[in-house]
């Protein structure tokens, strides 16, 4: 009997130490079982400058090259690669009424209408009046974002917009009213950072194509850093109003590694004054507005 | 309370009260609204934004005539609003108001209210302790 | 009481003093403690029992010719001729009159909350003579300044006239400076066009603000002043008054940035909410205006190109002992601040004076536009911990278009009532 129990000692020990890291990140095969650091928080360190590099932002499904809005003024400047999107199965679920919708945002995707009370929200992607960006979108813009951790909050500050996510680690707060960014919730499991997210209003975007959710967004990611490098980035996307079903999307995320990395100063509001505001005469004529 | 005050005013007596210039705010209130236009109006609410920079609230007002028109209201960010006890639910669609403000100079259907009520008196956002006020939590002064 | 009248009327800045001191505030008045200036403040707590002499509106032609505001034109604010009217007693008792409430009945409706506080916050004053505490410290060292503070001070930034050779009241004179202020904020005079601020959290006395031995904000140079402007510094702030194009507005107003800075200087309303985030390579200074972030690099990196520049600048840190020292430069140059652009550089230093309260200081050095830095002193207290929220002004921003058709208006009026003539 005492023999049999200091096996399973054994075997225990010998399946925790060993065979039990082998299993600690998920099994994609890229990379060798990677623990990252530690914070003096003692917590996993995910901290730095990341970005993706998928074309999401145009299309979060798979696309061609587009030619983009004003090609006959932009050119080349104005195009999007081809890509294959970051979705699992390709699909998005869109209940009938929301894939009318999509075509009909994709259609007035550069329209401007400012207004002085809620309509101006009804069309025209966000991206373009340099609205916040919302979640995921923010995560898989063509922009640099930096992750900043502290025990009892991770503080994530995208270098567009200088838009930034507070995710609550210590106690789980509820979203007040909504929000672009929505409000978000995290936790460890293991080496991985699952953030809640939710109370998003009901105006962002998935990407210039239209893709749209309503404000009963909820999102749940999941980061895990795979080397020390990369990390992986998926997100399920549940929202009851516009999809028939949850969806997943995934993507990775590459560390800013060159000396002097760091986010700059990307605030898009005063390009975006001309755009808006000129319409509604508040520009005198020939004024414009370098960055 | 007021004997301390009184006590404090006292020793200190006669000095003036200058101030430091009055707050940047987010707009120019007296360019936007037209002082010469005071209204007061009372609706239902049909859309609440409790968003920074600034709460609007949306309210049919019906006119002598029967007309349903709808009004914006300007009022101040929600952020000690929040940190208060007020949230999204705390003044529901379909509320009663009634309001005391002064009308857009471009003449919308909008204006900046000075007060926002109930019909009864009581405050919507932060109750203050006059009778009949409706228990929201009081500032948090620590 | 000693012969002093003491009106509880709340002293709220009609709207033509507020039309003329936003403008101002992006222009510092040099002569923001002239005696016209004064003059003009005092004939303000007169204006709330109804009366505007023909001074006063003298008074208020001069404050705006001296403040940049000229005769109308394309890009230019209302001149003063159109503001008079804001200030009529016919429009204050129109107003007055349509209003369902009094300066003394909307006082009531907050006066035991407002004396409650005035009770407890007299309690904690800020004395700067009082000895630093040794600061504590985060786990990896360094003196920490993280949490959630507020940038909120009823002290003027410049001293005024009267305290002119004392830059420090006695205890008991900044408690009853202190008890003026709170119990003036407690009411709203109907005739100020603008929403109660006490419905909305934002009076002062309801955040956890403490009475302040200084007299004034600035602690350099010794007369508590803003130095005087160079002919340069005196033009870009003249050209920095607001009128009714969209680029002529403040950046607030613009959505481009908050008005916290930098530098933060405390306004009268309770919106000066931040947050202080550490690692041991970061400081982030976040403020709940515009949801700014500030980042400041603790790793020895010099500061960026200067063609990388921006609104809110480039800051390096270091510390020394207890102090955070954040150096600032690397402004936009459309930015306008009290005369200054691009030139501006700033130092700001962050002390865990008290375990609930942090020192906030800050020089400003333009030699292109003052004739020699000046410095202010801020104690931050602690705020509750229950978060900043998302400020997404620009998404939300129906004010600017409020504001340049009511500007636009005005003009209008102006130019058909001068031909008129």
């Amino acid at each position: 009997m005492k023999n049999l129990r200091i096996t399973k000692v054994i075997i225990t020990a010998i399946v925790t130490f060993f065979v039990g890291p082998i299993f600690a990140q998920e099994a994609d095969g890229l990379f060798p079982p990677y623990t990252p650091p530690r914070t003096e928080h003692d917590t996993p360190d995910l901290s730095g400058i990341w970005q993706s590099f998928t074309t999401a932002n145009w299309n979060i499904l798979s696309h061609p090259v587009q030619s983009g809005p004003y090609a006959e003024i932009l050119g080349a400047w104005g195009a999007g690669r081809a890509g294959f999107g970051i979705v699992e199965g390709n699909e998005l679920p869109y209940q009938e009424w929301a894939a009318i919708e999509q075509q009909e945002n994709y259609a007035g995707r550069v329209t401007v209408n400012v207004t002085n009370e809620p309509s101006r929200f009804d069309t025209g992607d966000p991206e373009l009046q340099c609205f916040r960006a919302g979640v995921p979108r923010a995560n898989y813009m063509p922009y640099p974002f930096q992750i900043f951790q502290t025990l009892e909050q991770i503080i994530i500050v995208y270098e567009y917009k200088g838009a930034y996510r507070s995710v609550y680690m210590d106690s789980e707060r509820p979203a007040l009213d909504a929000s672009w960014m929505g409000t978000s919730n995290g936790r460890w499991e293991g080496n991985t950072l699952v953030v809640d997210v939710q109370g998003f209003n009901e105006h962002t975007w998935f990407d210039r194509e239209g893709n749209f959710a309503s404000d009963s967004l909820h999102v749940v990611e999941r980061w895990t850093p795979l080397s020390p490098y990369h990390m992986r980035y998926e997100a399920t996307i549940e929202d009851p109003n516009v999809f028939t079903r949850p969806w997943n999307m995934s993507f990775m995320l590459y560390r800013h590694v060159e000396e002097n990395a760091e986010l700059k100063e990307f605030n898009c509001v005063p390009i975006v004054e001309p755009m808006m505001y000129g319409p509604l005469g508040f520009y005198e004529e020939g004024v414009g507005n370098d960055p | 309370m007021k004997t301390i005050i009184g006590l404090v005013l006292k020793v200190v007596g006669g000095m003036s009260l200058l101030l430091s210039l009055p707050s940047l705010a987010h707009h120019s209130f007296a360019a936007a609204y037209d002082e010469n236009r005071p209204i007061n109006m009372e609706g239902v609410v049909t859309r609440v934004e409790l968003t920074n920079p600034h709460s609007w609230l949306w309210v049919d007002v019906t006119g002598e005539d029967g007309t349903v028109t709808n009004w914006g209201f300007e009022g101040g960010p929600p952020v000690n609003l929040f940190r208060n006890g007020v949230s999204k639910d705390t003044l529901p669609v379909g509320s009663e108001i009634k309001v005391f403000a002064y009308q857009a100079k471009s003449g919308e259907n909008k204006g900046v209210a000075v007060f926002f009520e109930y019909l009864d008196g009581r405050k919507i956002f932060m109750g203050g302790s006059a009778p009949g006020a409706d228990g929201n939590p009081r500032p948090n002064n620590r | 009481m000693g012969g002093e009248t003491f009106s509880r009327t709340k002293v709220r800045a009609n709207s033509a003093i507020l039309t003329m001191t936003l403008a101002s505030l992006m222009i510092a008045p040099t002569a923001a403690q002239s005696p016209s200036t004064s003059t003009l403040l005092n004939q303000e707590s007169k204006r709330t029992e109804g009366s505007t002499t023909a001074a006063q509106r003298q008074a208020q032609i001069e404050y705006d010719e001296r403040h940049g505001y000229l005769d109308a034109a394309v890009g230019q604010s209302p001149p003063p001729s159109a503001l008079i009217n804001q200030g009529s007693e016919k429009t204050v008792e129109t107003a007055r009159a349509a209003s369902p409430h009094t300066s003394e009945s909307t006082y009531a409706y907050f006066q035991d909350e407002a004396e409650g506080f005035i009770a407890e916050a007299t309690q904690h004053m800020w004395d700067p003579t009082v000895p630093l505490q040794k600061s504590p410290r985060t786990p990896w060292g360094d003196p920490d300044i993280a949490g959630y503070w507020l940038n909120v001070a009823y002290v003027p930034l410049e001293r005024p006239d009267e305290y002119a050779e004392k830059p420090l009241h006695s205890p008991e004179e900044a408690v009853g400076a202190f008890v003026r202020w709170a119990t003036r904020d407690a009411s709203v005079d109907p005739a100020t066009v603008h929403y109660d601020w006490t419905e909305f959290g934002m009076d002062n006395w309801q955040s956890p603000i403490r009475p302040n031995r200084r007299t004034s904000l600035i602690v350099a140079p010794p007369d508590g002043k803003i130095p005087a402007l160079t002919p340069e510094g005196e033009a870009r702030r003249q050209n920095q008054a607001r009128g009714h194009t969209l680029e002529s507005r403040g950046l607030y107003e613009r959505c481009i940035q908050g008005n916290q800075g930098p530098p933060r200087l405390p306004f009268l309303q309770n919106t000066g909410e931040s947050q202080i985030i550490q690692t041991p390579a970061y400081v982030i200074l976040i403020t709940q205006a515009n949801s700014d972030v500030r980042i400041f690099h603790l790793d020895g990196s010099l500061h960026a190109p200067k063609a990388v520049r921006g609104y809110l600048g480039d800051s390096r840190a270091h510390w020394e002992n207890d102090t955070l020292v954040v150096e600032t430069t690397g402004f936009h140059d459309r930015r306008k601040w009290r005369g200054t652009t691009s030139n501006l550089h700033l130092t700001e230093r962050f002390t865990r004076a008290t375990d609930d309260t942090l020192l906030y200081e800050a020089t400003m050095l333009d030699p292109t536009t003052w004739e020699a830095p000046w410095s202010i002193e801020v104690p931050w207290p602690m705020m509750d911990p229950s978060g900043l929220f998302e400020f997404a002004c620009h998404e939300q921003n129906y004010g600017i278009i409020n504001v340049l058709r009511g500007a636009r208006a005005r003009a209008a009026e102006y130019q058909t009532a001068q031909q008129a003539e």
